[in-house]
């Protein structure tokens, strides 16, 4: 392994190999940062760049490319409530109060050093155990999927905060929203009134409306007078970087969770994302502050969506098998190169292995160089009046829709979303339900009908193997300790009736 | 959680002005008791979902007998969602009847955010027919007049800021060809 | 450092990509072929990326686009027997500039579940490119080792046998494996996938008992022996497989002539100048020594029909969909 880890290092005497890196680094980090292009979109439109190339200095760009991309979400996700991906939809939650608060700069900073440490952590693991968790993420069977997915959506209770109801309404619709389009198993049109919606609703352009675009809608409420300042970014030596120490458990928690929740394939970042924010949640010593600007937060979503990059990469190394879409597309530019990756890899071409271990330890501190020296730039967008920010806002998700895609049709997905996220955060609908729920309700879906005609219409499936009982569990924990909680407060007398915030 | 700044002094912190709630923004501001925006919204959301159920209900069976078919799931789901909403109307009524605490919703500077809200539907539908450049300077500037700004020369120096940014970012870099 | 190096995405208005991709594309393209699109192809698939059809793609782009001179866009849009892409390709101008990859799954989805949706002749069908067998495989460790003891475990648990395959019910391998059932007298479990790779880690996770697909994704794990052939639906044994009989050489007569094809299509209407001058840039392409070496490795066969041949086909085999549709009990 020594010798094979050498041999990785080794392709670094290599001049182009870092130049790809950089340039990975930061392609990735700005095709992040927009709203509507996305790392698996990045790699795909690196890939005409690589045919010449040779492999291993391909390699290292998409690699770069993929882990600066998954955290360039981030930015938008923390300044203007943008995420671009659904797997930053977690760092939304909390980054974007604290930008409301003043507190950008700091967001930024945690969210890249977050991002750092859960790439270097979970590569780490990926050197020792890509292929003994790989061989087991197989385990993971339809039963599995569909319970993972509950206890993804059971992260619902906490965010509805008190408002069961209205989180369970939520739920509800972003559940029935995630089932319009063809049928997976009868390919039947279902709730599809034009074909355009036979692909089922585009993600992002609904994750663009329902956040970016009715904040707008709130942006424009306030009017001219609200002003945010953000103080300024200082050099690297005014940080205060004894800050970050609370954070380490956090991050270390997040960066585990998120490397193994990164091998299943097909759960990939935005569970990962997902469930280590609900866990941090649950662990830490101000849970209030989550949803209304806990740094801790923004932590937890960064370095798992993150550090679930090199665990998508484990059953892509180790198998052949992509964890997630985007290495979905490495598999094609590896194949293109002429390298079948799969089991016979690590014999027949180690130094692609070893490369991508190597490219992702040398890849964090350029990665986050470059998002601790852009952010000081980012930060002053906070900065910009109200007006301008609503502007500036509405004609980036216009054009971010536009190019996910390059059709009209998530252009009016975003605009019909923009609206009815307004009227839903007016009628106190929290929408982190309704996203969580559109994100997880196919993957629930396909999974629990997968199963049954697996298991032959048996529930024994649900219940039956080890992993799915203690997922199982894990939900119902989650659903109904909070749900005691709840009935308990109630008893209490409430606080005095007055006005509630508009949002 | 300690601050990660340690130069911040306490004039930076936050400038956020209360809001001004004095007589032409009261004026400019329409008060609403949620729980008659609950029963309204919970009406709306049981429409929607009825046609949701008549839909699934008309889906085929499925092929293999172990399947629960396309229409099973959106049933299952539509259930769980009807059962909800109605719970958010009846609590809705009982808040509408004064038995629960009454909030009231306010939807601050109503003709903007509707005016606001056209220019989102206006953009998207004229988007092809303005092109991409046009589309985004006369739009957002229209954006920023709603948001309540007024300085001639940030109502212009904004869009054209921002059409320059496009075309560098998308149109140069990225290629995206817009119409 | 920018970004100006990455031209591609897509393109949908001539005009403005016209003057774009004349100033990004560095070297004008030897022209070799008549068919000159005026800006960027987007080639739309109807699987996720890395599964058999897309690696396909890919690999022909690297030998086109020198040829043509403009950048191929794979856009992946996937979705239940493909109506997704061809969703997109119908609604698409018919200028060359969108075309989709289509496999035999189109014209069987064309007969069920979209039936009254798309047809035949909303389409146009350029070219053929591949014919592709598909094949039955097990787990290495698995007691069904032949087709063989494939149908006496299925005798004995009737409809038990859970089989992993690309696509819903009458999807092309489904019939493919219900004219094994009809031809042996046994029943299966269909359970189907979206993508190939997800039929793999169904299958090494034990998920499912026996797996369908072509070689080409799962030729990585016959070589690594994770997994074992049952037999090729097929005329001939595989050039890639060279020790996997067929189903005849079984004892089984499964008509052979329902094999993968992957072709081209675009919108209705396209000028058959303009098909046919497509088909010949594709076929020129596919003689390419970086093509020629992967369509050996992954035991492809290669397939030269223009547009009216190819036209002519589609109908045909269509007709054939509609007797196996039938026999299955999925068409009236």
């Amino acid at each position: 392994m020594i010798e094979n880890l050498l041999l990785g290092l080794s392709a670094f005497g290599d001049p182009m190999v870092w130049i790809s890196l950089v340039f990975g680094a930061l392609a990735g980090y700005l095709i992040g940062a927009i709203p509507g292009l996305g790392p698996s979109l990045g790699v795909a439109l690196l890939i005409p760049f690589t045919y010449g190339l040779d492999p291993v200095v391909s390699i290292v760009g998409l690699v770069a490319l993929y882990a600066a991309a998954e955290y360039g979400g981030a930015i938008t996700a923390i300044l203007i409530n943008s995420p671009g991906t659904s797997a930053a939809v977690a760092t939304a939650w909390d980054g974007y109060p604290l930008t409301q608060q003043g507190r950008a700069g700091e967001a930024l900073m945690v969210s890249i050093v977050a991002s750092g440490i859960g790439i270097f952590v979970s590569a780490l693991f990926l050197l020792f155990t890509a292929v003994p968790l790989s061989e087991l993420a197989l385990s993971f069977g339809p039963g599995e999927y569909f319970a993972l997915a509950v206890v993804g959506l059971s992260l619902v209770v906490g965010l509805a905060e008190g408002l069961v109801v209205k989180g369970a309404v939520a739920m509800g619709i972003g559940l029935a929203l995630a089932t319009v389009g063809l049928d997976t198993q009868t390919g039947v049109p279902r709730f599809a009134v034009s074909t355009e919606l036979f692909e089922g609703l585009p993600l992002v352009p609904v994750l663009l409306g329902l956040y970016a675009l009715s904040e707008v809608l709130f942006m424009v409420e306030e009017g001219a007078a609200a002003k945010v300042k953000s103080p300024p970014v200082g050099g690297f030596m005014s940080w205060n970087w004894k800050g970050f120490w609370p954070l380490n458990g956090v991050i270390m928690r997040s960066s585990v969770l998120g490397y193994v929740i990164g091998i299943i394939p097909g759960a990939g970042a935005s569970i990962a994302s997902f469930i280590a924010y609900a866990t941090a949640k649950r662990t830490s010593k101000a849970p209030e502050l989550f949803g209304k600007g806990s740094v801790e937060g923004v932590a937890a979503s960064e370095a798992a969506n993150n550090a679930a990059v090199s665990g998508a990469m484990a059953p892509l190394l180790a198998l052949g098998i992509p964890g997630s879409p985007t290495t979905a597309v490495m598999i094609g530019a590896l194949m293109i190169q002429g390298i079948q990756p799969g089991p016979l890899l690590f014999s027949r071409n180690p130094e692609i292995p070893y490369t991508i271990f190597a490219s992702l330890w040398i890849g964090v501190p350029i990665m986050v160089f470059i998002g601790l020296a852009g952010a000081r730039g980012w930060a002053q967008v906070a900065n910009i009046p109200r007006p301008a920010i609503a502007a500036i806002v509405s004609a980036i998700c216009l054009v971010g829709a536009y190019s996910s895609e390059g059709t009209m049709f998530p252009v009016f997905v975003m605009t019909a979303f923009g609206i009815l996220g307004y009227l839903l955060r007016k009628v106190q609908i929290p929408l982190a339900p309704v996203i969580l729920a559109l994100v997880l309700g196919e993957v629930m879906e396909t999974n629990f009908r997968r199963a049954l005609i697996t298991s032959q219409g048996s529930l024994d499936i649900f219940y039956t193997s080890p992993v799915t009982v203690v997922l199982s569990l894990m939900a119902i924990l989650a659903f109904v300790l909070p749900a005691i909680g709840f009935v308990r407060r109630r008893r209490r007398p409430g606080p005095a009736a007055g006005e509630v915030a508009s949002r | 959680m300690e601050r990660l700044f340690s130069h911040r002094s306490k004039e930076e912190i936050m400038e956020k002005q209360p809001f001004d709630e004095g007589k032409q923004r009261v004026a400019d501001c329409i008060r609403l008791p949620l729980p008659l925006l609950e029963v309204a919204a919970g009406l709306m959301l049981l429409a929607t979902l009825i046609w949701y159920v008549i839909d699934a209900r008309s889906l085929p069976e499925p092929f293999n007998a172990t399947d629960i078919g396309a229409g099973g799931f959106p049933l299952l789901i539509a259930t769980g969602t009807i059962l909800a909403t109605v719970l958010m109307i009846g609590f809705g009524l009982a808040g509408m009847m004064g038995r629960m605490e009454r909030d009231v919703t306010r939807w601050r500077r109503p003709f903007y955010v509707l005016a606001t809200s056209l220019i989102f539907v206006a953009q998207a539908a004229w988007f092809e027919t303005l092109g991409v450049y046009l589309c985004v300077a006369l739009f957002s500037a229209a954006v920023m007049l709603a948001a309540g700004e007024r300085r001639p020369l940030h109502v212009l120096g904004v869009p054209l800021a921002l059409v320059a940014f496009i075309y560098v970012v998308f149109a140069i870099a990225l290629n995206v060809v817009f119409p | 450092m920018s970004l100006n190096l990455l031209k591609t995405i897509r393109a949908n208005s001539a005009a403005v990509c016209m003057t774009i991709t004349a100033a990004l594309v560095a070297a004008p393209a030897a022209a070799e072929t008549a068919w000159k699109p005026s800006g960027p192809v987007n080639v739309l698939m109807h699987t996720k990326p890395g599964g058999t059809a897309d690696i396909f793609i890919r690999t022909l782009a690297q030998s086109l686009e020198p040829l043509i001179g403009q950048t191929i866009v794979v856009v992946n849009a996937p979705g239940a027997g493909g109506a997704t892409q061809m969703a997109r390709v119908a609604h698409a101008k018919p200028d060359g500039l969108t075309l989709g990859i289509n496999t035999m799954s189109h014209f069987t989805s064309m007969l069920t579940n979209l039936k009254g949706t798309f047809s035949v002749d909303d389409f146009s069908w350029v070219a053929s490119t591949q014919e592709d067998p598909i094949i039955f495989f097990a787990r290495a460790d698995s007691d069904i080792k032949t087709i063989g003891d494939l149908v006496a475990k299925a005798k004995a648990n009737s409809g038990k046998i859970n089989i992993g395959g690309f696509g819903p019910v009458g999807s092309m391998q489904h019939l493919g494996t219900s004219m094994l059932e009809k031809a042996a007298g046994i029943k299966l479990n269909w359970v189907g996938f979206d993508s190939t790779p997800d039929i793999m880690t169904a299958l090494l996770g034990g998920h499912v008992d026996i797996g369908v697909s072509n070689l080409g994704p799962t030729a990585p794990f016959f070589e690594s022996k994770r997994i074992i052939g049952l037999g090729v639906l097929g005329e001939t044994r595989l050039e890639g497989l060279p020790d996997l009989p067929t189903f005849r050489e079984q004892g089984f007569e499964v008509d052979t002539s329902w094999v993968q094809v992957r072709g081209l299509f675009g919108p209705k209407d396209m000028p058959l100048e303009l098909q046919q001058q497509i088909a010949d840039a594709f076929h020129e392409a596919m003689k390419a020594k970086s093509y020629q070496d992967y369509a050996r490795n992954t035991g492809v066969v290669d397939s030269w029909m223009g547009p009216k041949e190819y036209d002519a086909f589609v109908r045909k085999v269509s007709g054939t969909a509609v007797k196996q549709l039938q026999a299955a009990g999925l068409l009236q």
